[in-house]
């Protein structure tokens, strides 16, 4: 009964806080978890003091009480067995599993990041053993379903942990890298398994064949005279404790070990549940004691062979971070007393599953609790692995050279709609109901992609020529009869361009770009003057503005568009051998200047003639823009595509994506961003173009990923060897197309010039 | 109980997997177009239109993310439930056992106040 609202408080305070501070949550589920986003305060010898004397205040009573009892009582446990032989098996097989995991043999290399699980299975079983031989009895032989049913419950509550790790960032994995998500999950969650069975499997043998702690059996009681009342108000304060860990995890990181057990015994407790705290009403500390034991002497083990593994976790605590014991700072230590008890209040869960009492096992709670606990277990399972249904090679999508099979296939859905001018009409017809502009992007990517594609395939180029001169035909025709407008939304018509001569960039640049390429793959004298004009007019422009770029729309200058119209000049310096290199070191100067967004180093969006910030950065912007400067200054380029990458780009369960903003910049959802999945930001229209950046950079880790996406959530609709994307239209296609056969184009621009 | 709960879960991931069949084979997948702005209706963005693509969209996420979780958890529940009962037997033969033992000693100490 108390299961839902336990996991609802544990699992959603943290994201609430987050989001109530007006973060972003994508990066705090991003899978696998990867990027480092918490910068720690350094290390404070006043903070470093404060918890130490904390620390000792709290655990030298208990320990000295003992120690003065066990100096008037130092009777030992008899042991009732011998140690058994499977005890003496899992001692061997853990001697060998920690040499090989310290040792480093070449010929062992590949199991090495794979042996902390089997040593501690060895510990699990060597504490059993022990216990054992002190008492006849132990988990493993005596309460075996229990014993099992707490690796199932382990592995679930230290991923957890790992969760609240998000938004406090205290540990990392070194040596993960390149591992895929359900390698990371495999990985993560066997040695994750053992914790619970090994704490508790410790607290046993302590209990039952020590008697450590026997002292404080009557030691103070604690009575409470309204103890939900005590509950209610511990949970009040641990709720909002852990709510606030995310938004000030320097100062809250403590209570990552804390908040937990304070929200599950308070609910415990006011539903009139037995706590774990219940013996303290007698004055009974030692089960409390043990268990925080218990926890330690694990964490001694679990540091101890960390250390030297060959993956392994660092930690990054803010203020304490010095003195360390193995990997984990002195202070550090301390999170395992309370870890201890955590341990210990779901061990009791798991054994109230697990008991055969005849009333519980016949409840509807009970059978309400195991789907609920099956269904998260199977979630947990299946999501890792939900990627590898809509993976596909690489390969089958961009090849390097000639082109891969797939390509062909959305190539083949665009020649269609040029050929069968019903069909394109009524695709036409629906992008411009939306945007005007989608019909005319929708060209310039099926041109941008033909000229890629005749490179490619150079006994193709005479097809494809001829559909580019059929598109540039076409659009040139359309901007003949309808003007400048027909491409452009209407709110164009609403100002005055700033710029003498009241062009738009967007237009002009494509254009450009569209003649400029088919002038490249095969000389057309008809296209040297209109592109000559374009490239003409377009510096003008520019050069009229102080942050030297066009206007797109009215006083509205894209980056996008500007970073377009520098490639096209620069397609205009190797043609017509005309020279712009002074006029690119200008335009990155002044761009460096007055258009990059100070807090994050990119490029911004949209600005005013004068260079007034509209927009900050913009991910449906940012990935073509960094492919069009590739033409210009390739460093700048790859400068900002790894920031984008880094800001806009991320990763969950093996699918890739990009958001449309940076969490430093709030901007709207609009036609370019597509509508924005919550939570996680994920833009279509940024995903996409985030398809052509890491192909342009040879990012093929994010492309296989992204693709992966594309496949799930794109709605691929395939018909007579045509290819297109249900969750897409023909400008998306078309920038699809274009991404996975980006390369030659560029290649042959940088050897002309 | 438990097998109730994995028919339960079985009988939904069989609905989920034959309504999504049944409306990609009407081809609605094509309606998946309104996450880009545009409608395959040639009306545009209708009501209608969107309510398919919402419906669509919804079952293929069931088909691919819920159902195998469901299928899982039937797996799941199914071997606990095997498990459970194998230690329940194991568990009353035991008790059996120890009935037994406490019978015969029982026995001895009477036989041994008889004979006193």
């Amino acid at each position: 009964m108390i299961l839902g609202p336990m996991f609802l408080m544990l699992a959603g305070l943290p994201l609430l806080g987050v989001v109530l501070s007006g973060q972003h949550l994508a990066s705090y589920l991003e899978f696998p978890p990867t990027t480092q986003y918490v910068e720690h305060a350094p290390f404070s010898w006043g903070v470093f003091a404060i918890m130490l004397i904390g620390v000792v205040l709290v655990v030298l009573p208990f320990v000295a009480w003992d120690r003065l009892h066990a100096f008037l009582d130092d009777e030992a446990v008899p042991s009732i067995n011998e140690f058994p032989w499977w005890g003496w098996a899992g001692f061997v097989f853990g001697i060998v599993a920690w040499a090989l995991a310290w040792s480093r043999f070449e010929w062992c290399s590949d199991i090495q990041p794979h042996l902390f699980t089997p040593q501690w299975l060895s510990y699990i079983i060597v504490v059993n053993a022990l216990t054992y031989r002190k008492t006849g009895q132990c988990m493993l032989t005596h309460r075996t379903g229990y014993f099992f049913a707490l690796f199932l419950a382990s592995a679930l509550f230290w991923w957890f942990f790992e969760y609240l790790n998000r938004f406090v960032q205290n540990w990392y994995y070194d040596g993960v890298d390149n591992v895929s998500p359900s390698q990371y999950f495999w990985r993560a969650t066997l040695p994750f398994s053992t914790v619970l069975p090994a704490v508790l499997g410790t607290y046993d043998l302590l209990a039952g064949g020590t008697r450590l702690f026997k002292g404080v059996e009557g030691f103070f009681p604690v009575r409470v005279r309204n103890p939900k009342y005590l509950a209610g108000g511990c949970l009040v304060l641990a709720c909002i404790g852990l709510a606030g860990i995310g938004v000030w995890p320097d100062l809250l990181y403590p209570l990552l070990w804390i908040a937990p057990l304070l929200i599950i015994t308070s609910i415990q407790a006011i539903g009139g549940q037995r706590t774990i705290f219940a013996p303290l009403k007698d004055g009974n500390w030692r089960r409390i004691c043990l268990l925080a034991l218990s926890a330690l002497i694990c964490g001694f083990f679990w540091e101890m062979w960390n250390s030297k593994s060959s993956a392994k976790w660092i930690y990054t605590v803010p203020f304490v971070n010095r003195f360390k014991i193995f990997e984990m700072p002195l202070l550090g230590y301390a999170g395992y007393l309370p870890f201890g008890l955590e341990c210990a209040v779901i061990g009791d869960l798991v054994k109230g599953w697990t008991c055969k009492n005849p009333r519980i096992a016949s409840s509807r709670a009970r059978l309400a609790a195991t789907a609920a606990v099956a269904l998260v277990i199977s979630a947990f399972i299946w999501l890792p692995f939900l990627h590898l249904c809509f993976k596909r090679d690489v390969s089958d999508y961009r090849s390097r050279e000639g082109i891969a099979p797939k390509a062909g296939a959305i190539a083949a859905q665009q020649f269609h709609l040029w050929d069968e001018q019903g069909v394109r009409n009524l695709e036409v017809a629906r992008m411009r109901v939306s945007n005007a502009e989608w019909d005319f992007m929708g060209r310039t990517f099926h041109v941008l992609a033909l000229a890629n594609m005749a490179l490619r395939e150079p006994g193709q180029r005479k097809l494809y020529l001829g559909i580019m001169d059929r598109i540039i035909d076409d659009t040139l025709r359309l901007e003949r009869e309808n003007g400048i407008y027909y491409f452009l939304m209407d709110y164009a018509r609403d100002g005055q361009f700033v710029s003498s001569r009241a062009r738009s960039l967007f237009q002009d640049g494509e254009i450009a770009m569209m003649l400029g390429c088919r002038r490249l793959i095969d000389e057309k004298a008809s296209y040297r003057e209109p592109f000559s004009f374009r490239i003409g007019v377009m510096k003008e422009c520019m050069e009229e503005s102080p942050v030297l770029t066009g206007e797109s729309y009215p006083d509205e200058c894209w980056m996008f568009c500007n970073t377009v119209a520098l490639a096209a000049m620069r397609i205009s310096d190797v043609l017509d051998n005309t020279n712009h290199e002074e006029f690119f070191q200008r335009w990155l100067s002044t761009a460096r200047s007055n258009l990059i967004d100070p807090a994050t180093g990119l490029l911004i969006s949209s600005f005013s003639f004068n260079g007034h910030p509209f927009d900050g950065p913009e991910g449906s912007s940012i990935w073509m823009s960094a492919h069009c400067l590739q033409l210009v200054d390739p460093e700048f380029a790859a400068e900002q595509y790894r920031i984008a990458r880094d800001l806009l780009g991320n990763s969950v369960l093996g699918f890739g994506f990009a958001r449309e903003w940076p969490d430093s910049w709030k901007g709207p959802i609009d036609v370019d961003s597509g509508p924005v999945i919550p939570i996680l930001q994920i833009s279509p229209g940024s995903s996409g173009l985030a398809i052509l950046g890491a192909s342009a950079f040879g990012d093929d880790t994010y492309l296989s990923r992204l693709l992966t996406s594309l496949n799930f959530g794109g709605f691929p609709i395939s018909t007579d060897g045509r290819l297109k994307f249900a969750a897409s239209n023909q400008v998306g296609d078309a920038v699809l197309l274009y991404a996975l056969v980006v390369g030659p184009l560029w290649k042959e621009i940088w050897n002309r010039a | 109980m438990e097998s109730r709960l994995i028919k339960l879960f079985v009988v939904r991931a069989v609905a989920i997997v034959l309504i999504y069949a049944l409306c990609d084979a009407i081809g609605w997948r094509d309606y998946a177009s309104v996450i880009s702005g545009t409608s395959p209706d040639p009306a545009g963005m209708t009501l209608t239109a969107t309510l398919k693509a919402v419906i669509y969209i919804l079952l293929f996420l069931a088909t691919f993310i819920v159902v195998p979780i469901l299928l899982i958890s039937s797996a799941l529940i199914f071997v606990w439930t095997m498990i459970r009962n194998r230690f329940a037997v194991l568990a009353g033969s035991t008790s059996t056992k120890s009935i037994r033992m406490a019978v015969t000693n029982e026995n001895a100490n009477h036989l041994r106040v008889s004979t006193r």
